[in-house]
């Protein structure tokens, strides 16, 4: 096996408050192998966004990790001071967000931004990085990129702006790209196009990918392997392929079970939901996060937390009842 | 879909045109240009020392030797305005340029930085506030030489805490936005983030009120000047109003002419500071 571009493990993330402090993640661990994509799945405020803002070491304030190792092709982000994530972020590793109505700078052109990230990494000169920002712009599939260059960031239409951020993103060709969310603001057309990009920037560049997202489609799309995470804690660890057709955690298949299935033509198929919801990370008891809203559980669910256990080479579940 | 317009067009031309549709801040505009001309061109076109004693004191206006009257020692008062605004705009300009100097420097670095800097800059903040700007001003003026200089410096030192709480406010506002975000994710360090990123966006409100703060400033003179703090070598709009304050029953004309010079500056100066406002808004803008 090689050796892997990003390794999490053991990471815990607290925030601080008068009260004490919360756990945001759990004990978090898994790896990203280079040119893997790997899906960040669950409900909002499961911790998927925590996840990524910790690799990036961009924690909002009181909120820390506390235990655990993020390692970047071995080296420990985690333990970074600010002047090394710095160098770091945006070359070795980059990121886009959800929304990319309000991901760039008003006041300044597309070209100027783009060109940014090369003068500050890269050292290029205002017009080698402008050169630049232009290829990069030809390689996100921008229609006119010329005249794309000159424009500001409230001249473009959301899809177009997410083309923008992910040239950006790609603009030092990262080992790895973190997307949150990337096409949860976008039309459903969009959508399609900015996953098609993504995968045709990560096969020239060779880089790694994390997915974040809620969506159990986009997931059976773009991933190789799948992270479910459930209140702070990954509590399903699988191929993709595996992870949809064989889901282990009864909170996977919940999600699974919340996918319209379009090919078997059933419309009327009843979609399950999962009842109740994400609970309060401050008052979740000894046992199972997920106990209260799961149908197999019992006491011993909510006495004891289920380990992390191998089920089958890769596939790795939190679950008593599994 | 966006429409595509004739080339992009900058934030700055934007705004121009916004204030262009503005008729009172144009007026304010050719009003301000139209007195800065005289202030400039005035000496040489006039050439009158306005400190020369020309004809009988308090002489009204429509004098052939002085157009406007003459003061209590009958120097020409169309020379003393014209040569005064140099003064009284000097002083407000430059007490303009160090407040805001002062107070964005102030803001930006308790907005963006937060905690102990935040506090110790804010209390600081807080005890030129309460301090009553008049007094205090005439307080520094007088433990130095009054000068030019040391009138614009003291205006500073007390008109510098209003900048810097908006300034404050905005960076707070701005840092939290998703493209401050956005950019540390692509690496850029906190001087990269607050010249290029917080500071441009905080800049609209900024920039309406350091013309207010012109305004204010040329008025703050005035007032220093018609106390007789001013510099009494340098004729300015406020001093030759002081000076004839005791003959105002026997002749008007020497403080009211100053005075409405003095109201027209800073009437213009309102004006443009509005229309920028208008111009600058980013909700005024349409998409």
């Amino acid at each position: 096996m090689t050796a892997p571009v990003l390794a999490v493990e053991g990471v815990t993330v607290e925030r601080q408050a008068r009260s004490g402090s919360v756990r945001i993640l759990r004990d978090l661990a898994f790896t990203v192998q280079p040119g893997e994509t790997v899906a960040l799945v669950g409900e909002s405020g499961c911790g998927k966004s925590m996840t990524a803002l910790a690799i990036m070491g961009l924690l909002p304030p009181r909120i820390r990790v506390a235990a655990g190792s993020i390692r970047l092709d071995g080296e420990d982000l985690a333990r970074a001071d600010a002047r090394t994530l710095n160098r770091i972020r945006g070359d070795r590793i980059s990121m886009i967000f959800q929304d990319p109505m309000t991901a760039l700078n008003p006041v300044f052109t597309v070209g100027e931004q783009i060109a940014e990230v090369l003068r500050v990494h890269r050292g290029l000169s205002p017009a080698n990085a402008l050169a630049r920002a232009l290829d990069l712009l030809k390689a996100v599939d921008i229609s006119d990129p010329a005249h794309r260059l000159r424009q500001y960031p409230h001249e473009l239409s959301g899809g177009m702006r997410q083309r923008v951020m992910i040239a950006m993103a790609v603009a030092c060709e990262p080992r790895l790209l973190i997307a949150d969310e990337p096409t949860t603001a976008l039309d459903v057309t969009v959508q399609a196009q900015v996953f098609e990009l993504l995968r045709d920037l990560k096969r020239r560049l060779g880089m790694a990918l994390i997915l974040i997202t809620h969506d159990m489609g986009a997931v059976a799309e773009l991933a190789d392997r799948a992270v479910v995470m459930y209140a702070g804690r990954a509590v399903e660890y699988a191929p993709v392929e595996e992870l949809i057709r064989a889901p282990c955690h009864p909170y996977t298949q919940g999600l699974i079970g919340c996918i319209p299935d379009m090919e078997s033509g059933d419309a009327n198929a009843e979609l399950t939901e999962i009842p109740g919801m994400v609970p309060d990370l401050a008052a979740i008891g000894p046992g199972c996060a997920f106990a209260d809203r799961c149908g197999l559980a019992d006491a011993a669910c909510r006495a004891e937390l289920p380990p992390v256990m191998e089920r089958a080479p890769g596939h790795r579940v939190a679950c008593w009842k599994a | 879909m966006t429409v595509r317009s004739q080339g992009p067009q900058s934030p700055l031309a934007e705004a121009w045109a916004i204030f262009r549709r503005n008729r009172p801040a144009l007026l304010g505009l050719a009003l301000l240009v139209l007195i800065v001309a005289m202030t400039l061109v005035g000496p040489t076109l006039y050439g009158v020392d306005p400190l020369d004693i020309v004809s009988a004191p308090l002489l009204p206006p429509g004098d052939a030797d002085a157009p406007l009257g003459t003061d209590y020692l009958g120097r020409d008062l169309l020379a003393g305005i014209i040569s005064g605004g140099r003064a009284s705009l000097a002083v407000g300009l430059s007490a303009a340029l160090l407040t805001m100097g002062l107070g964005v420097t102030v803001g930006a670095l308790a907005g963006f930085y937060g905690g102990w800097i935040d506090r110790l800059l804010m209390r600081t903040t807080e005890f030129f506030q309460v301090l009553p700007p008049l007094i205090l001003a005439m307080t520094i003026v007088l433990l130095f030489r009054p000068s030019l200089a040391t009138v614009a410096v003291s205006i500073g030192l007390v008109s510098w805490p209003t900048p810097a709480r908006l300034t404050r406010a905005e960076f707070l506002r701005i840092r939290e936005l998703d493209y401050v975000r956005a950019a540390r994710a692509m690496g850029a360090r906190n001087r990269r983030i607050i010249w290029r990123l917080i500071l441009p966006n905080a800049a609209p409100p900024l920039i309406v009120a350091a013309t207010l703060t012109i305004g204010a400033a040329i008025l703050f003179e005035g007032g220093l000047s018609f106390l007789g703090l001013g510099d009494s070598n340098a004729v300015s709009w406020g001093l030759i109003m002081g000076m004839n304050r005791p003959y105002i029953f026997e002749a008007w004309w020497a403080t009211t002419f100053p005075g409405i010079v003095l109201f027209a500056t800073v009437l213009a100066v309102s004006l443009i500071g509005d229309g920028l406002n208008d111009a600058l808004n980013p909700r005024q803008r349409e998409r």
